[in-house]
């Protein structure tokens, strides 16, 4: 099944709720029915496999990126979530996966996106006591003063 | 004085990160009541080097040597991983004989990473000798690797639109008589630790993971289809040339710690398949396509994953039409296959716990990235 007829079967329930994003390769739903869409998406077509969660710094947003895998045929399908830059809120999904306990833990400490409902949204990768969100645009990759360091 | 009066006090144990046995820089602080875990929490990132960071400031050709540092063990496979969601998002053409030699290299890679798995749950549970051989037989296909393209683990081979360098002409015979020489060491692989009693012993009913728990966590390759999950992606969605070969997607159903360390036994049989075929129906012709001077994806994104030597390796690529990533990131099978530790950690035996870390076979350049 292609992302386009998986569209227009959805679309339906999910309404104005559920998008398609420009190249046709992606949905695009809004935060609040996030777990209902991926829910569905596990439960009644087999996409068991959780095979992809990370961010995107876009311009206006930061874009949250679920792919699922079928495992009986390989298809997958790719969800897309945008989460606003201000309030930096996104439903997490461990409820659903467990694989995506630390893959949530790693976009909060790249991106400093909160999931709602995470049971230990801690850093990961980057030492406790960072204050840095690295993946951010905002973040500047530059030398930093070895004199502080030490 | 009766046992039951006795008061217990629990403790914690710092688990790594500088201790052999934790392949890397991995730690894990583990509650202990006695000898018996309580509680587990995996400790990473003492490896991080910010590789999504510095994609975005090196321009394509440029990223792809720094993707033999994540799975050091397998750089091999991380470069096809690369170069093909490049190609993949460009729609560029690989010529015949680079998807060939890409295929071949990227075998005898899967084949180096599994002795290593082998090698390292060998001596994590005390047989040195075990470790000795498969690691031997390991150091010939690293000098395959050294005699093609000079690198031993950096191996920087992939290159987008095809492959550095092309095989010398010593290396058939080279390879012939390591496959010949290799068919026979397997079989002492298993006198030596598959059908050892003790080793059995060690590892049987230990650390067990059953297929739903494995699809929850998001395990992938070798640890999924121990656990009885026939799911390879070389055969279910063939990538490469992965269709024009004939061979087996080996499955075990226990999901216990031998049962890890087996199906990679079994795996090697079948690259070795692979390799057999590769070498007979190798085609002349060019190793490089043709590529733009300058790389510059239209804007996008592309996803693409690989069969790894550890799980599903994917490049998640965003462009934005410049000469450099907009946003790259590395879906790294390590990563998501150490989640499930403390999960089954939670009341066995820290001997056992070292068996259990041993066969999910982790490489801690993946993890941390």
């Amino acid at each position: 099944m292609t992302i386009t007829e998986l569209f227009n079967l959805l679309v339906p329930v999910y309404n104005d709720k559920l998008t398609l994003s420009t190249d046709s390769n992606s949905l695009i739903i809004t935060p609040d029915q996030l777990i209902a869409l991926l829910t569905t998406l596990k439960t009644h077509h087999e996409f068991a496999l959780l095979t992809l969660l990370t961010a995107v710094d876009q311009p206006d947003h930061y874009q949250m990126v679920y792919q699922l895998m079928s495992i009986k045929s390989a298809d997958v399908v790719s969800v897309h979530v945008h989460v606003n830059k201000s309030t930096l809120k996104a439903p997490s999904i461990v409820s659903l996966w467990s694989a995506a306990n630390v893959q949530e833990r790693e976009v909060y400490d790249m991106f400093g996106i909160i999931f709602d409902g995470h049971p230990h949204l801690t850093r990961i990768l980057n030492p406790d006591d960072y204050t840095e969100f690295p993946l951010r645009k905002t973040f500047i990759l530059q030398s930093v003063d070895r004199q502080r360091l030490s | 004085m009766r046992t039951d009066q006795l008061t217990t006090q629990e403790f914690s144990l710092n688990l790594g990160p500088q201790h052999p046995s934790t392949h890397g820089v991995y730690r894990v602080i583990l509650t202990l009541d006695g000898e018996k875990i309580v509680h587990a929490e995996n400790v990473i990132g003492y490896l991080h080097r910010g590789i999504e960071k510095l994609a975005e400031t090196l321009t394509y050709p440029q990223f792809a040597p720094y993707t033999d540092r994540l799975d050091y063990l397998a750089g091999v496979l991380n470069n096809i991983a690369y170069v093909q969601t490049v190609e993949k998002h460009m729609n560029l053409v690989v010529p015949e004989r680079a998807q060939y030699l890409r295929v071949l290299f990227g075998e005898l890679s899967r084949i180096a990473s599994h002795l290593v798995c082998v090698s390292s749950i060998a001596i994590d549970l005390n047989s040195i000798t075990g470790w000795m051989y498969a690691f031997a037989d390991r150091e010939k296909i690293l000098d395959l690797f050294e005699m093609t393209f000079g690198g031993r683990l950096t191996t920087n081979y992939a290159r987008i639109g095809g492959v550095s360098k092309d095989i010398p002409d010593t290396f058939m015979s080279k390879i012939r008589s390591f496959l010949d020489e290799f068919y026979g060491r397997l079989k002492d692989f298993n006198t030596l630790i598959s059908f050892n009693l003790i080793f059995q012993d060690r590892t049987k009913g230990v650390g067990i993971i059953s297929a739903d728990q494995a699809i929850d966590y998001g395990l992938t390759g070798a640890n999924l289809r121990a656990s009885g999950v026939n799911f390879d992606l070389r055969k279910k969605s063939p990538y490469g040339l992965y269709d024009r070969f004939d061979f087996d997607v080996p499955v075990l159903s226990t999901g216990d710690s031998y049962d890890r360390y087996y199906i990679r036994i079994l795996e090697i049989e079948q690259s070795l398949r692979i390799i057999e075929q590769v070498i007979k129906s190798l085609p002349d012709g060019p190793i490089m396509g043709d590529v733009p001077r300058i790389i510059k994806p239209l804007a996008g994104e592309t996803f693409h994953q690989i069969e790894g030597a550890k799980g599903l390796l994917g490049f998640y690529l965003v462009s934005d039409g410049g000469k450099t990533p907009y946003r790259l990131h590395i879906h790294s099978p390590s990563f998501v296959n150490i989640g499930i530790i403390p999960e089954i950690a939670k009341g066995m035996l820290i001997q056992d716990f070292i068996a259990l870390l041993a066969s999910i076979d982790f490489v801690l350049g993946e993890v941390d990235r």
